[in-house]
Formats: C-alpha cells, sequence, structure tokens
C-alpha cells in the first residue's frame, strides 16, 4: 500500500506531463539527465532510487492495480491521471509520518552502504564474540567486507563493549520509530544463531506486501541516516558506521564537486560548461574525475555501453593505457573524452581487492 | 611433519578423516595419480586441502561449479588459509592481469575449465611449480558421464604442457564405464583408484503413484503432517517450487516452509539456506540449484516432486538425506506425463538441428568479413539464434574442433561448409539419444518392480549392502513402519526488543522473559 501511495503521488506531482516510465526510473534510480532533471522539477528528490532493483514488470504490474482499483487513468500515450478517487486515497492514508524522512537523491547511495555494513558487523561481531569463526557472509561486498574487516583489526579487543554500546544506540532508535519498522528491521539482521528473514518472509509474517517491505526498510535506513547526523555528538559508536561513508566527493576537487552537483540536477555537459562560464574540456576534465574517485558514477550517460565494450576490448588487447595508441586502433571513432572515461571507469571497477 | 590427524585438527577443526580421505591423501602425497569415486558429501575437497597444505608448490582445481568455487575459496579464508584464489570468468580482466602476476604467490588455484584456455594463464603455471593437478567433477570429461563438459576434454593438452604433474580425478558419480573413460582421456595414464560405494545404508526408497498435481500436494501434505521433518523437494521448475511452497506454508502451520531456486536475489538465497541449515527452516522447496556444497547433517526426508534427468543427478540428490546416519526417506512422486518435463529440459540443452546450417552461414559470412565485428560474435549469435549459454557452449567446441574458431577468431571453411553442417547435426543427434536413453533408465526405476535399492546401484557397484532400517517400498518399506527422529520445532514469538537483547547478547534478554 505505501508504494501504491508514493507511485499515486508521483503521479499527482507529474501532473501527467510524463510518462509513467520515469516513474520507474524514478523509483529505481536511474542516474539519466532525464531522471534526475523530472526529479529536482516535480519535487520529487525524496523518492529517488528508494526502490533499486524493481523489476519492470513488478512496476507495470503496480500502475495495473492503481488503474484497476480506479485510482488512475492512463491516456494513450502511456501518461497517468488521477483520478477523485485516487485523490481520495491520498489525502486519507496516514503515511507522512514515515515518508518525512526520505531523502533518496540525498542518501540513496549511502543508505545501501550503510545498511550492510551495519548487518554484516552485527554478523560478524555477534558470531566472533560466541567464538564462531565461520559463517557465511550476509554480502559478498568487497568494500563492506574490508570495511567491517578493518574495524575488527581496529577494535578486537573490545568486541563486547562494542557489541553493548551498538546494541545501545540501536535500540534508543528503535523505540523512537513506528513498531512494525522496527520489527522489520530486527528480523532481518542476522547474527549468531539467527539467520534473518527474506522480503518474502516478511510480508507474510506481518501481512505487509513484498513490495511495501522493501520501502519500509528503506524508511528506517533514510531514518536512521536523519538520527545520526542530527545527534552526531551523542552517539558514540553508530555513527562511526556512517562518518565515512560520505567520502566520495572528499576527494574531489571543489570545482569537480560543484560539476557533480549539476550533473546530479540533470543537466548535460554543455549546459553546465555555460552556466559555470568554463570550457567544456574543464568540465570534461571534471566528469573524468567523479568517475575516478566514485566507483558508483554511471558513465552511460555520457558513452554508450556498446562504445565501452570495444574500448575495454581494445584495452585488452592492445595491453595498454596509452590513449593515443588506443585512438589510431580504434581508428578515430572514439573521443579522447571517450577513452579516457572508459579508462576511468574500469579502473574503479577492478580495485577492491582482498 | 605432523601427522595428517594434527594437520587436519589444526586447520579445519576435524577430529577425524572420513572414509577414503586419508587413504586418498596418503596416496597423493606419495605422488601417485589417484581417481577418487566418493559419494556426495563425503569430503572430496579435503582430499586436495590438506595435500595444498602439506605439499610444496602450488595445487591447481579445475571446476566447473563457479559458485562451488567461490563458496569454498570464502570458507578456506574464514579458516585463515589466505593462499587461495578463483579465477574463473567472474573476474574482470584488470583483475585478473594482477591475479596473473602473483599467481607464484598462491597455493590453492581454483580455475574454471575456460579459463584454462588463457594462454597467458597457462604460460605463467609453466613457470610455476605444480605439486598436483585436481580434476573436480571428473565425470564431465567423458561423453558418457551425465554432464559432459567439451572443455574438459582439452585437459590432457594442459596436463602435457605443464610436464605431467600428479593427478587427482574426483567424481561422486562414475560408473565403471566412465572410470574407464576418464583415464581413457588422461592419456592412459597409470591410476590408483579408490572406489567407494554409493549406497547409503540408512536411506529407504519409495515410489508414490500419483493421479495429479493435487494428488502429490495432498500426498506431500499427509506425509509432512504425520512426520514434521527436516525435508527437501526437489522440482524442475521454480514457479512450481514456489507455489507448492506457499500451499504447503498455508497448510502445515507447525512446519516452516520456504522455497528456493536460481532466480532470486543472492541474498536471499543466502538466508533461506542459511535458515535451513541452523534449523530455522524445516521444509525447502528448491530445484538442483539448491544443495551444492550443503552440509545439513538432519535432512530426514528427500522427495522428488519432478524426476531429474538422469539417475546420477537422483543419486546426487538423494544423498542430501540423512547425513547424520540415522533414518531418512527418498520419496519419488510420480503421476502420468510426468516424462515430458525433463524431455522438454533435455532439448534445451542442445541447440536444434534446423538452426545449425542458419548459424554456420551467418558465422562464415563473419569470417569472410569485418573481424572487429567478430569480438562480439558471441552475444550476437545467441540473441539472434536465441541460443543459450549451455548450447552455445557445446557449438562452440564444434566450431573450434572444425577449425571454424582459433584464437577467438572466426576461420572461414569455404567448401567444407556441407560436411561441418552434418557432423555437428550428427553429434547433436547422438547426445540427444544418449541423453533420453539415460532417461529412459529412470523411468524404467521409477516403474520397477523389483527392489529399489538394487536396481538403483547395480551399474555403480557389484555389491549393496544390507540396509540399516528400512530398504524400499518393493521389499518392506511404508510410511506406517517408519520412526524417524522428530524434534518438535518451536514457534516462538517474541518482540523485538527480546530478539535484538539476545542477538547482542545482552544481560536483560532473558531477565525479561
Ligand atoms: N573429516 C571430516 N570430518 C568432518 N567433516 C568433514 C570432514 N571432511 C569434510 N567434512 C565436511 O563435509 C562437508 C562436505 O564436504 P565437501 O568436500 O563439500 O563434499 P563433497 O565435495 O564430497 O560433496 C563439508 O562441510 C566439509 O567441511
Ligand atoms: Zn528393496
Amino acid at each position: 500500500m505505501i508504494l501504491d501511495y508514493i507511485i499515486l503521488q508521483c503521479i499527482k506531482k507529474i501532473k501527467s506531463e510524463r510518462s509513467t516510465a520515469s516513474i520507474f526510473h524514478l523509483l529505481s534510480g536511474k542516474r539519466s539527465a532525464q531522471t534526475l532533471q523530472d526529479a529536482n522539477m516535480y519535487e520529487l528528490t525524496a523518492y529517488f532510487g528508494i526502490y533499486k532493483g524493481m523489476h519492470r514488470s513488478l512496476f507495470q504490474q503496480q500502475i495495473y492495480e492503481l488503474q484497476k482499483k480506479k485510482y488512475i487513468t492512463l491516456d494513450s500515450q502511456d501518461n497517468a491521471h488521477i483520478t477523485g478517487d485516487g485523490d481520495a486515497f491520498l489525502k486519507k492514508e496516514e503515511y507522512n509520518h514515515l515518508i518525512k524522512d526520505l531523502n533518496g537523491m540525498e542518501y540513496t547511495r549511502n543508505s545501501d552502504l550503510l545498511w550492510l555494513r551495519l548487518q554484516l558487523w552485527i554478523q560478524t561481531y555477534t558470531n566472533i564474540a560466541h567464538n564462531n569463526y565461520f559463517f557465511v557472509a550476509i554480502t559478498d561486498n568487497k568494500e563492506v567486507q574490508s570495511w567491517v574487516k578493518q574495524h575488527y583489526s581496529k577494535y578486537n579487543v573490545y568486541i563486547k563493549e562494542w557489541l553493548t554500546g551498538v546494541y545501545q544506540e540501536l535500540e534508543y532508535f528503535l523505540k523512537q520509530i513506528d513498531s512494525l519498522l522496527a520489527d522489520l528491521f530486527v528480523e532481518r539482521l542476522s547474527g549468531y544463531k539467527k539467520i534473518g528473514l527474506t522480503k518474502d518472509q516478511l510480508a507474510k509474517k506481518y501481512y505487509v506486501k513484498e513490495t511495501d517491505i522493501h520501502i519500509y526498510q528503506t524508511i528506517v535506513i533514510h531514518k536512521l541516516i536523519v538520527h545520526i547526523e542530527s545527534n552526531y555528538n551523542n552517539l558514540k559508536y553508530i555513527q562511526c558506521f556512517y562518518t565515512d561513508i560520505n567520502s566520495a566527493e572528499k576527494f574531489m576537487t571543489d570545482s569537480a564537486k560543484k560539476t557533480n552537483r549539476w550533473l546530479n540536477k540533470g543537466f548535460d555537459l554543455n549546459h553546465i560548461a555555460k552556466i559555470r562560464n568554463l570550457k567544456i574540456s574543464t568540465i570534461q576534465d571534471h566528469v573524468i574525475e567523479i568517475a575516478f574517485t566514485d566507483s558508483d558514477f554511471v558513465i552511460t550517460q555520457f558513452v554508450e555501453q556498446k562504445t565501452i565494450d570495444t574500448i575495454i576490448t581494445a584495452v585488452k588487447q592492445l595491453d595498454t593505457t596509452k590513449l593515443k595508441q588506443i585512438k589510431n586502433y580504434l581508428e578515430g571513432r572514439y573521443s579522447y573524452f571517450e577513452i579516457r572515461l572508459v579508462l576511468a571507469y574500469s579502473k574503479t571497477k577492478a580495485i577492491g581487492g582482498e | 611433519m605432523e601427522d595428517l590427524e594434527t594437520l587436519l585438527y589444526r586447520y579445519f577443526g576435524f577430529n577425524s578423516f572420513r572414509t577414503g580421505q586419508k587413504e586418498i591423501i596418503e596416496d597423493v602425497l606419495a605422488g601417485h595419480n589417484v581417481l577418487g569415486v566418493l559419494p556426495t558429501g563425503s569430503g572430496k575437497s579435503l582430499c586436495y586441502q590438506v595435500p595444498a597444505i602439506t605439499l610444496g608448490g602450488a595445487v591447481v582445481v579445475v571446476s566447473p561449479l563457479l559458485s562451488l568455487m567461490s563458496d569454498q575459496v570464502k570458507q578456506l579464508k574464514a579458516r585463515g588459509f589466505k593462499d587461495v584464489v578463483a579465477i574463473n570468468s567472474f573476474v574482470d580482466y584488470k583483475e585478473r592481469h594482477i591475479l596473473f602476476e602473483q599467481l607464484e604467490t598462491y597455493k590453492l588455484i581454483y580455475v574454471s575449465p575456460e579459463m584454462l584456455q588463457n594462454e597467458q594463464l597457462i604460460k605463467r603455471l609453466k613457470l610455476m611449480s605444480i605439486s598436483l593437478f585436481v580434476i573436480d567433477e571428473a565425470h564431465c570429461i567423458s561423453q558418457w558421464g551425465h554432464e559432459f563438459r567439451p572443455d574438459y576434454l582439452k585437459l590432457n593438452t594442459i596436463i602435457q604442457a605443464l610436464k605431467y604433474p600428479p593427478i587427482l580425478a574426483l567424481s561422486a558419480t562414475a560408473t565403471p564405464e566412465v572410470q574407464a573413460d576418464i583415464i581413457t582421456q588422461l592419456d592412459e595414464l597409470p591410476f590408483n583408484k579408490h572406489v567407494y560405494p554409493m549406497d547409503r545404508t540408512n536411506i529407504a526408497f519409495s515410489v508414490q503413484n500419483c493421479q495429479s498435481k493435487q494428488d502429490k500436494i495432498n500426498y506431500l501434505e499427509e506425509v509432512l503432517t504425520t512426520f514434521p521433518v527436516p525435508a527437501m523437494i526437489y522440482f524442475s521448475s521454480k514457479k512450481e517450487a514456489e507455489l507448492v511452497a506457499r500451499i504447503l506454508d498455508e497448510k502445515l502451520r507447525n512446519l516452516r516452509v520456504s522455497f528456493y531456486h536460481g532466480g532470486m536475489d543472492p541474498l536471499d538465497r543466502t538466508l533461506i539456506q542459511q535458515q535451513f541449515m541452523k534449523d530455522q527452516l524445516d521444509v525447502i522447496c528448491c530445484t538442483s540449484a539448491f544443495g551444492m556444497g550443503i552440509d545439513k547433517p538432519n535432512v530426514r526426508l528427500v522427495v522428488h516432486y519432478h524426476i531429474p534427468t538422469q539417475i546420477e543427478s537422483f543419486i546426487q540428490e538423494v544423498g542430501r538425506a540423512g547425513r547424520d546416519g540415522l533414518s531418512s526417506v527418498s520419496l519419488v512422486l510420480y503421476a502420468p506425463f510426468d516424462d515430458l518435463l525433463p524431455k522438454r529440459l533435455i532439448e534445451s540443452e542442445l541447440p536444434k538441428e534446423e538452426q545449425i546450417t542458419s548459424i554456420v552461414n551467418a558465422l562464415e559470412q563473419v569470417a569472410t568479413s569485418d573481424q572487429t565485428q567478430a569480438l562480439n560474435s558471441h552475444t550476437l549469435i545467441m540473441e539472434r539464434f536465441e541460443i543459450n549459454e549451455v548450447q552455445w557452449r557445446f557449438l562452440q567446441f564444434q566450431f573450434e574442433k572444425h577449425d571454424m574458431i582459433k584464437k577467438n577468431q572466426f576461420m572461414p571453411i569455404y567448401n567444407k561448409r556441407i560436411e561441418v553442417i552434418e557432423s555437428i547435426k550428427q553429434k547433436i543427434e547422438e547426445r540427444n539419444h544418449y541423453k533420453m536413453k539415460k532417461l529412459q533408465e529412470i523411468l524404467a526405476w521409477v516403474s520397477g518392480t523389483s527392489c529399489r535399492r538394487e536396481q538403483l546401484f547395480h551399474s555403480f557397484q557389484t555389491t549393496i549392502k544390507t540396509p540399516d532400517f528400512l530398504c524400499c517400498d518393493l521389499c518392506d518399506f511404508s510410511f506406517q513402519k517408519w520412526e524417524p527422529l522428530i524434534k518438535s520445532s518451536q514457534t516462538e514469538t517474541t518482540s523485538w526488543e527480546l530478539e535484538l537483547a539476545a542477538l547482542f547478547l545482552q544481560q536483560g534478554a532473558e531477565n525479561e522473559t
């Protein structure tokens, strides 16, 4: 129901000026210029990327159901219009207290990382506290694994203290939120002799739709981030799961940071160059820099996947990173910017070994 | 040097070797080529993990199971064995490059058979001292094995290139026919064979004829109501596994039922697997994707809601029951037309004969024109002709055999075309014929009229052990006589406060209850 509510709200705000596909892209967090622009223009940044990995068919089903309930109608361009019933539903349902802390545009990347770190950390520390060193990690994410490893090597003599600290701070936080959210959060955790429930299992147990479980989970983590940010000095333990996350930007020059923010608003390179009164080549340099520092940066907004594959194949075959050589080999079909960008991209993908 | 038992305890935490392990390890350490056939779950991987610790030089393990590979690497790393690495297509080329550079620093190297075609890798390996070359799932080398992998046929050239290091070939399902073939394919080198019987004396066999799906579900409900035991139910279809899991979960309120298949997201898969391992789940409706590397001791009942395509898979799957030696049951549910699903599966494993001509023609065109396009041809062909990964692997091997692919480049074959097309078509027919024959075997077993245990194992071994409990439905078994160990599973309801406290081992947890 909460997903219905959110989709309906998007439809209302978009005022039938965009197709429903744009809402799908918004919720699944597609970093294309169009989607970013839409999110800003229609004031839907809060919902950006709150349902990553959603299947298109699932979204389509959702739209279909809204239609069946007569909350919306679809026109021939696949643009949705909200009906009187739909409006009434929006007014009647009380989800505001749940939704108010959502901040997708700002948190989407960080919240995934925070949540994974918390889960793996809890799994690791509770097991080790029982002297159990053999367990199957709940995530394969190398970045997260190495973060937990580092934490452990730093604090392994204070395990009890950390467990108590994290426990108390989490309990304090969970007491302040809706009890359903707290239930879902705790049930999902894995640890010593306790394996978390899947979304499907949670849905069954709490009589909530599986799609809504996903939204609720996002909400809890966003609330946790808000909680950490506003109680920074009082939280000795859980703030450390979050402080260093926001660091992708830390390593960028100030000028690149600015370009990055414009990109996040959905502006294209020419536009940014004009606004910032800089040469396009400078903006391109920023893009390369961003691609280097932010492993989540999506470069397909600048080069097609096919081009990426071709360039990577060429790099592989030539076994070089010399730009000129690559460019010549590809018979000048791609610009230096494209080649540099692909190189930067493939570099961030290759790191993260043991 | 410390003795093997001490080492076993120190590195793996086990007190003693299981049947066959020590014999094989000693033979391997003595430098012999060894062929080991041991049932699933008997601990085959230990047979090379121990030598990897004691032998100087590196141990190379060829394994077709990518997921298992990374699982084992993970587990070994968890146990403090760091010099281990897996090289397969999941490793991207940059990372691969780095791995190759430092290859000498690893003691245990898992590789997929495809990766062994990489010349750079072979070059590196040649520079190293390889103390043992392990062929996991060795039956894949045999055309008569149920999971023939063309890549495996090239292993002998690689062994040659590496100057014949000692070989350890391992399999859980190899008939004497397949065992002989494995040795033939490995250039008839001298092998010490260690073959252990497949039959497990604590598992009884039963086949139940049903009229319909509904009938199967009713029967399952009845059995699981009478015997609320840890159970695995195998399906050939993901959808049906989910559906039946939901129905059973509704109906069997005192059992926790869930499903597992390859289409689920990886985290959910890990969670379900772990819940089952830790007895948080009782019944799991799954496809064959479930179970590899799973070692749950107390599975009491393995049901086949659908039959697999050959006896070998069936034996492997049934082998997950009763690892702890207690009385367990294999139950097959068979309804009219149940032979259609495996037939369809078999068909999907090879391209259609009609497709061959057009695919060969298309490739010929690529070969004689723009070679830069050839780089991406695999995916293009797979998309254009709607063939899947497995089908492409088969074709690729055929094309290589006929010199249409050399070093990843497509070569023109000109007037040999007709001949090649015919030869590939014939291969397809042969393979299909062979697989249908295997299917007939299991169908015959299902409708058999004499002792199921004997029928099931007679092609693998000459003598059948006497069962510890009951034998089969054609001898003495019926569910009325079954007396499995039943533990009541309590589904306790608590609050998140209590659960969180318990998880974090806080004092309050016990006091508050
Ligand atoms: N000697 C032993 N004692 C106890 N457990 C063992 C021993 N050897 C292996 N195991 C365990 O048995 C399980 C199955 O081992 P594995 O090598 O995966 O089996 P296989 O490959 O034969 O199916 C693993 O969990 C492994 O840790
Ligand atoms: Zn019998």
